[in-house]
């Protein structure tokens, strides 16, 4: 049985293990391709207009796995926690019915449900039409060789993504989905790599800071991503990295209030902050644009204040 | 039958329609206004120019567009509607079995789902100008064009250009982004069209089901390159009516005698001689309360003789007995 | 202390009535206008909800006043209310004022639950006036909503336009002013015997449409530009289920009323399998609600990248079709204009009756 996973979202993070998870309880998962102007537009015509970009890009990859690769199934995580009392976002926990509207009808869904009772990689998380399929013992292997998988995604993700040398350091902040997808950010990572730039991302940020109280909040972030970014931020400001950028999708919930804290935080450590706002409809050349004029701004700064 | 004359005004932003329609609902006549931000005034002119055209006793009146209630007052009004019912009854008239109307106006577009001669869906936008036509006038403008050649020209695109653009003025640098490049003119004017129809059936047309014959209305549907592009994102043959531009007030005019044919009564119509009395607005903003509403008073020969725009109903004298609708 | 709080239907009514019970001060804002939209979005984040905007608008303007502590409710997500003022505190002090913040967090959020802030705020002595003081306000609560209840009643049936409504502002001034549980009960005796008297329309039979969505968008006529009366107004008898009492039956005393709870649950089920955030998913068991119940139509109305709204309107079309219910979803932020509102109301009533018409 052919089984699509959209490469979209949370699959940044999770995607390898899911496939390796699919592939050792015996289906052939099929990735789609990494999104391109076709995921993106099949994604803009299916999803509500004021959708952020993320979400309408995964409608996108469900489409075309559907319409294009014509696969038996389609595999959508239903991410509601992945860690105590911190969601993703609404849309997220709306995903599986929002996804079915979309959907040819008759095509069915496995989902991959996270939430208060079902840990990251526990067999309740696993979809109940493979779960009376397949013996308790074969799921029980296949998901430890997942938790590894994933486990070794992390440590590459972890992994210094940009140059050594002693150039500029710029911390990015971005949901995963945003910064790891190459057409949505724009290919990001690359052109910073390409500039000689040394580059922090949230997934950089040791666990010691990401799971510290923040400073100035009564009570802790209860957004999984919303506090990953925060802590990053606040983890950059302590490294002293020459600037900040801020990559957000268009339409964002969390991002317009953890935008909002971070810049001011940003500010108060006199730390130079370009917050770039992506939807189907941002140009390339005014991104590079935009990208370019921060970089000489960083480095006129340090090279004059030392 | 003794012969009727129905009369239908669209006041729009842009523009102001005046209709007359025989008994029969056929158009007799039609005149179209620039509004120039002055509705009252234009309709004045529109009146003063149908006295000319010997037109006898008027049987109803019917009023739509976005400066359907002021001008409702001022001239008396059998019926006030909104655009959205007066374009589909309209289409509905000229063609009864339509499934999908497109109307693309000066400041604003809608889409209308008809099944069976009655709309059961709509959607229309008002806040991005990416959609309309004044939108094809600023790009006509900027290209030094006359907004009637694009039409023309997008039809010599051999390979129209892709511009992207959530509002106008993205598109609008992406339009010079291009010419930078080096496309030819007709590509790029292609392009704004499908831009536009893109545009219009992204926002719009989302999750519906856009089902044939098509019928295209409005200003911007005497466009043939939009045509072209709606019939080619569509994949089907678009009707354009022979009376494009004034569809608003011919339903409006078709809801007068619908309204007037149910309750027979005498016709609230002030007459032509409106064209030469006074009529002017004042506006205040009233501190009676913290809500601080913009009222405006319509004076007829210098007496007032309606009020709007208050919340709490303490200027509103002469609307009380208009139910809107 | 001079305390002042967001603007949203009843709850300024609500609140004004507990704290001076309580011998409490309070600065009300005026009721939104141009310049809560102006300063509200001049100031707040440029993405963020429009009722964030207005609250912010509310409490700079009740500053200006001479207000310096703000009330207001927290959260646990995953919507953005529970974080809202966390932001709005820091946008106002970086402003260079100096004001406290009392945010009633519920119990699961992660801070100090909502007495301890509240004796904080109040000390013990006026802790022990609150049972009664609250007990008032609730009754007060109650009469306003039947008023309000009865006039969307009233309105499409009465015989000549303009009485329901003149019916509605006085009394609903009058239960405000009340300061007696006995005059709270005049107010409300009197108010049924006049609306009785009012002369209807015999035998009409007016459309009925369900106004559901985001709750600060749906219950605050100065930012839904008075949808319940422009509706009224076109002889629609208007319903929903969205109203401050039962949010504080919910959300507040979630103990007492699980049940209600539950059953929205099973009404959305079908097509939203679990809880979204914010009323996303009451929004989707309402429209299930208007289509079992024969309602002629429904409103959706959300301020623009409200996230579980979108969640719901994404679905409802699939409601829509199986109940054969005709929904309409308004995103109205500061860039929406009465005009446009309106226009696509009465094309919405008209949408209905005529096709309403053709069946009969």
């Amino acid at each position: 049985m052919r089984i699509g996973i959209p490469r979209a979202l949370l699959y940044h993070w999770y995607g390898k293990a899911w496939e390796s998870f699919l592939l050792a309880c015996g289906f052939t998962p099929v990735v789609s391709p990494p999104t391109g102007r076709r995921q993106v537009e099949l994604g803009v015509r299916a999803a509500q207009d004021e959708i952020c970009l993320p979400v309408k890009v995964f409608m996108g990859h469900v489409r075309y796995l559907a319409e294009v690769e014509k696969v038996d199934a389609v595999f959508v995580p239903h991410q509601i926690q992945v860690e105590k009392n911190r969601f993703i976002c609404p849309k997220f926990m709306g995903l599986p019915d929002m996804v079915r509207a979309v959907l040819p009808r008759g095509m069915p869904m496995l989902l991959w449900l996270n939430d208060r009772q079902r840990h990251l990689w526990s067999v309740q998380a696993v979809d109940g039409q493979i779960r009376r399929k397949l013996p308790k013992e074969k799921i029980r292997r296949a998901l430890s060789l997942a938790r590894q998988v994933a486990s070794e995604r992390w440590t590459e993700l972890a992994q210094a993504a940009g140059s050594q040398n002693q150039g500029l350091q710029i911390g990015v902040i971005a949901h995963p989905y945003c910064l790891y997808d190459g057409h949505l950010s724009m290919d990001l990572l690359g052109r910073l790599r390409a500039a000689d730039v040394q580059v922090l991302t949230p997934e950089m940020t040791p666990d010691r800071w990401l799971q510290a109280k923040i400073p100035g909040l009564n009570k802790p972030l209860f957004w999984t991503l919303g506090r990953r970014i925060m802590a990053a931020a606040l983890y950059y400001a302590e490294q002293g990295v020459d600037g900040v950028i801020h990559l957000a999708a268009f339409g964002c919930g969390p991002e317009s209030v953890v935008g909002e804290l971070v810049a001011r935080r940003l500010q108060e450590h006199g730390i130079p902050l370009l917050g770039l706002n992506l939807d189907e409809h941002t140009g390339e050349a005014g991104f590079a644009t935009r990208l370019e004029a921060f970089l000489d701004l960083v480095t006129r700064r340090k090279s004059c204040c030392g | 039958m003794n012969k009727q004359i129905w009369l239908g005004v669209d006041v729009g932003s842009v523009s102001t329609n005046l209709v007359v329609l025989d008994g029969a609902g056929q158009l007799m006549q039609k005149i179209y206004i620039r509004t120039n931000g002055d509705p009252i005034g234009s309709v004045q002119r529109a009146l003063d120019e149908l006295r000319h055209r010997e037109i006898e006793t008027v049987s109803g009146l019917g009023i739509t567009g976005s400066g359907r209630q002021l001008i409702a007052a001022a001239v008396g009004a059998d019926l006030v509607k909104n655009e959205i019912t007066a374009h589909a009854v309209a289409a509905a008239h000229f063609y009864p079995d339509v499934q999908t109307i497109m109307e693309i106006g000066g400041q604003d577009s809608k889409l209308i789902l008809m099944r069976q001669g009655v709309a059961v869906d709509f959607a229309m936008n008002t806040v991005c100008a990416a959609g309309t036509g004044s939108f094809l006038d600023q790009q006509a403008g900027r290209l030094k064009l006359p907004v009637e050649r694009l039409g023309e020209l997008a039809l010599q695109a051999t390979n129209p250009v892709r511009i992207a653009g959530r509002c106008s003025v993205f598109a609008e640098s992406d339009m010079i982004h291009k010419q930078q490049m080096g496309h030819s003119l007709p590509d790029i004017v292609a392009g704004l069209c499908l831009a536009l129809v893109r545009n219009f059936l992204n926002n719009l047309g989302k999750g519906k089901e856009l089902l044939p014959p098509f019928v295209f209305q409005g200003g911007v549907a005497a466009n043939i390159g939009i045509r072209r592009a709606f019939e080619e994102v569509l994949g089907a043959e678009v009707i354009v009516p022979e009376h494009y531009g004034v569809m608003g007030a011919v339903g409006a005019a078709l809801l007068a005698r619908e309204e007037m044919q149910r309750n027979s009564r005498p016709t609230a119509f002030r007459g032509f001689g409106l064209a030469n009395r006074e009529i002017h607005c004042e506006s205040l903003e009233c501190t009676y309360c913290p809500n601080h509403c913009e009222v405006v008073f319509l004076q007829l020969d210098g007496q007032t003789i309606a009020g709007w725009g208050d919340r709490c109903g303490r200027w509103q004298g002469a609307k009380k007995d208009l139910r809107v609708g | 202390m001079r305390v002042t709080f967001p603007q949203m239907a009843e709850v300024q009514i609500l609140l004004e009535t507990i704290l001076h019970e309580l011998g409490v001060e309070t600065v009300s804002p005026p009721p939104i206008n141009g310049e809560t939209v102006e300063l509200g979005v001049k100031y707040a984040p440029e993405f963020i909800c429009y009722p964030f905007k207005m609250n912010l608008g509310n409490y700079l303007q009740a500053l200006q006043r001479g207000a310096d502590t703000v009330l207001m409710a927290g959260g646990c997500g995953p919507c953005r209310f529970g974080n809202y003022a966390e932001v709005q505190q820091e946008i106002l002090r970086g402003l260079g004022y100096d004001v406290k913040f009392i945010i009633l967090e519920p119990p699961r959020a992660g801070a100090p639950p909502f007495w301890r802030e509240l004796l904080a705020f109040l000390g013990w002595r006026r802790m022990l006036k609150l049972p009664q003081a609250l007990g008032f306000a609730w009754k007060k609560l109650n009469v306003l909503e039947e008023i309000n209840r009865k006039v969307r009643w009233l309105q499409p049936r009465e015989a000549q336009v303009g009485n329901a409504l003149a019916l509605y502002r006085r009394y609903r001034r009058l239960a405000a002013e009340a300061s007696l549980v006995k005059d709270l009960a005049l107010v409300r005796e009197s108010f049924r015997q006049e609306l009785a008297a009012v002369p209807r329309r015999e035998g009409y039979r007016p459309l009925r449409i369900l106004l559901a969505g985001e709750i600060y968008m749906v219950l605050e006529p100065n930012v839904n530009f008075h949808v319940e009366e422009t509706l009224g107004r076109m002889d629609v008898e208007v319903h929903r289920a969205i109203s401050i009492s039962n949010w504080v039956k919910e959300n507040l005393l979630r103990g007492l009323n699980r049940r209600a709870v539950q059953r929205q649950a099973l009404r959305a089920e079908k097509y939203l399998r679990c809880f979204v955030g914010g009323h996303g998913r009451e929004t989707v068991a309402e429209a299930v609600h208007a289509g079992v119940n024969g309602y002629d139509g429904m409103v959706q109305i959300m301020p623009f990248t409200c996230m579980p709204e979108l969640v719901a309107q994404s679905i409802l079309p699939e409601v829509g079709r199986d109940y054969r219910l005709p929904v309409m979803t308004l995103i109205l932020d500061e860039h929406s204009g009465e005009a446009g509102v309106c226009t696509r109301l009465e094309a919405f009533v008209d949408l209905i009756r005529r096709g309403r018409e053709k069946s009969a």
